[in-house]
């Protein structure tokens, strides 16, 4: 098994398509790390009397409430952060390194892509190269060739995870200090303030982006095993991927939306938000993303290892 | 002896289509075994459930003993194939294909990955990126491929397609040695008639999904009657004796054309002499494969 590893990993990187994809990567991620340099600071400075501050906020806040009472939500939150804030001693983040961090997990998304692509190919491709003919006569079995292109997969996602966070941190530390890692960030769970250490939040942050990544990848990996096509597979699983959310609140009245794939993906809504539908739990959305993974492994399987090689 | 792969009532169905109906044939050691027929009559579909790379509807393939349903890793590690053209990875170099495969296989040590390779005379370009291989390189690059296991079955699917005449000779040398010397059963499959007469010792023909004739090369062609060409002066008494000897006598452009067995070709030649005739030339036609395939498939067109 480690020997088959081994080939796809061989076969990924004497492709120049991937080497293109990591430079792209890291080049758009140094040049928004610059760009967050000259561009306008996200977040607002505080002095060091930054309890007042937070106070004099939070009367504003209050005080807007009452004249536009749709705003309620998300201001009341930010007022009990400040709150917790005051009472616990945390003063507010600066923008540090940990924050770039944590703000670049949107390039998760971008990891996806990346990695549907690759995943969209990794059979059709055999298929098309013809390959597939020499791969399927040898003493392994089908079903090690399929899962080893698919951990194969997996460990790239990774290897992109890391690299993202690593590189993050390093541009982070080089271009805005990178402060301490035990600060405290705030934020709020199930209408409770709580807080932890910044690098576990960004490191927990990562990895509940990476769920959407890891169904995606495994999505186009099945369309790519049942139908030999890429483009058929980066077209469906980039497409699901974009309209995943606008899918869910179009169907969110029925009574079968919470069984929806996208209404389980994102599970940083049962941490820093509020769930797309409400009776929505964590051990619900984790039950049904495990559901959907083997039902795409087990389609990609049955197909893959069952089907005659015919003239490609 | 014992046969090094079995096919036992091998059927297979596609859609309502009954494309191979009931194959059974041996192949044995060291032989060189041709696999004949037109197009569309289940040759390549054979090929593939010999490698397992389509499923059978029912009967059953054994290789050196072992069944390709319940042994197929066992099966397949005596294998070694080429099915159509051998499609490698493009864009890696010729080693790191074959480093690629050899890792699938069992004990394939560098040692022998290099054995192989100048076996088939590709050591200056084994670096290369195949992209930059000619058909003839990556049709060496196959062999090589299909034999880093040292397989006892070696199958070649139209292994001297679009290779220039020096080209095929290389392969026919080393299917030859492979078979003499190393008693590999080599399984070739083409449509170059002329071609698969030089390189095989025995052939089976297929036609709508039957085996309708397996016989060697040898017996096919000696048992026949075969046309004899004789050129000779005076003609009209070459024509005279040979008619006493057949009745079917053709003369065209100088020459008399007869057809009859072998043997008989000395007793003739002496009779000419002995009436003083000068002869020039005289000639055999033997018999070709290409003949014996039209008359048992009758005049189903060969592409």
């Amino acid at each position: 098994m480690i020997s088959l590893i081994r080939n796809e990993w061989m076969k990924l990187f004497a492709q120049r398509s991937t080497w293109i994809g990591i430079i792209l990567f890291v080049c758009l991620i140094t040049g928004f790390a610059l760009f967050m340099t000259t561009g306008p600071s996200s977040s607002e400075q505080y002095g060091s009397d930054w309890k007042q501050e937070l106070q004099q906020e939070n009367k504003e806040m209050k005080k807007q409430i009452e004249e536009t009472p749709s705003t309620a939500g998300f201001r009341q939150d930010q007022i009990k952060k400040n709150e917790y804030r005051i009472e616990n001693n945390i003063a507010p983040n600066e923008f540090t390194g940990w924050k770039f961090v944590q703000e670049n997990r949107m390039f998760v998304s971008l990891i996806s892509l990346f990695t549907i692509i690759i995943a969209a190919g990794s059979i059709a491709n055999e298929f098309r190269w013809g390959s597939i003919k020499l791969l399927l006569i040898r003493p392994v079995s089908r079903t090690k060739i399929l899962f080893s292109k698919f951990i194969t997969l997996l460990l790239f996602a990774l290897l992109l995870l890391v690299g993202l966070f690593v590189l993050s941190m390093g541009l982070g530390a080089l271009l805005f200090g990178l402060g301490s890692w035990t600060d405290p960030y705030v934020f709020m769970e199930g209408g409770e303030v709580k807080d932890t250490s910044i690098m576990a939040f960004s490191l927990m942050q990562y990895g509940f982006s990476s769920v959407n990544l890891l169904m995606m990848v495994t999505f186009a990996f099945m369309i790519s095993a049942v139908f030999r096509n890429s483009a058929l597979a980066i077209g469906a699983a980039v497409f699901l991927m974009l309209s995943g959310n606008s899918i869910v609140a179009f169907f969110s009245d029925k009574v079968w939306a919470k069984y929806i794939l996208f209404a389980n993906t994102d599970l940083n809504q049962f941490v820093t938000g509020t769930p797309l539908i409400e009776d929505l739990t964590m051990t619900f959305s984790v039950s049904v993303l495990i559901v959907y993974f083997l039902v795409f492994l087990g389609a990609a399987w049955l197909v893959f290892t069952k089907r005659d090689v015919t003239s490609t | 002896m014992e046969s090094i792969m079995k096919l036992e009532k091998v059927n297979k169905t596609i859609g309502s289509h009954h494309v191979i109906k009931d194959l059974s044939f041996e192949i044995f050691p060291g032989e060189v075994f041709g696999f004949l027929g037109p197009n569309g009559a289940g040759k390549t579909t054979t090929i593939r459930m010999m490698v397992g790379l389509m499923s059978m509807s029912s009967g059953d393939i054994v290789i050196a003993g072992n069944s390709i349903h319940k042994q197929r890793s066992k099966a397949m590690e005596q294998v070694g194939a080429i099915v159509e053209n051998p499609e490698m990875y493009p864009f890696m170099s010729g080693w790191k294909n074959l480093v690629h495969f050899a890792r699938m296989g069992k004990d394939v040590t560098e040692e022998r990955i290099m054995e192989v390779v100048q076996l088939v005379g590709l050591e200056k370009r084994i670096n290369d990126k195949v992209q930059k291989y000619s058909l003839g390189m990556r049709q060496r690059l196959g062999i090589a491929q299909a034999l880093l296991h040292r397989p006892s079955v070696l199958i070649l699917d139209e292994p001297t397609n679009g290779l220039d005449p020096s080209g095929m000779k290389e392969i026919r040398a080393y299917v030859e040695r492979l078979a003499k010397v190393e008693n590999v059963a080599v399984i070739v499959s083409s449509h170059i008639l002329s071609e698969m007469e030089l390189m095989c010792d025995r052939f089976g023909v297929i036609h709508n999904g039957e085996l309708v004739d397996i016989q060697s090369v040898k017996d096919a062609v000696a048992d026949a009657e075969m046309e004899v060409s004789i050129e000779a002066t005076p003609l009209d008494v070459v024509e005279r004796i040979l008619k006493e000897e057949t009745k079917n006598v053709i003369t065209k452009k100088q020459r008399c054309h007869i057809v009859l067995e072998k043997d008989r070709i000395p007793d003739i030649t002496t009779k000419l002499v002995e009436n003083n005739v000068s002869i020039y030339s005289i000639y055999t036609e033997r018999k070709t494969l290409e003949d014996e395939f039209l008359k048992v498939i009758g005049d189903g067109v060969i592409d």
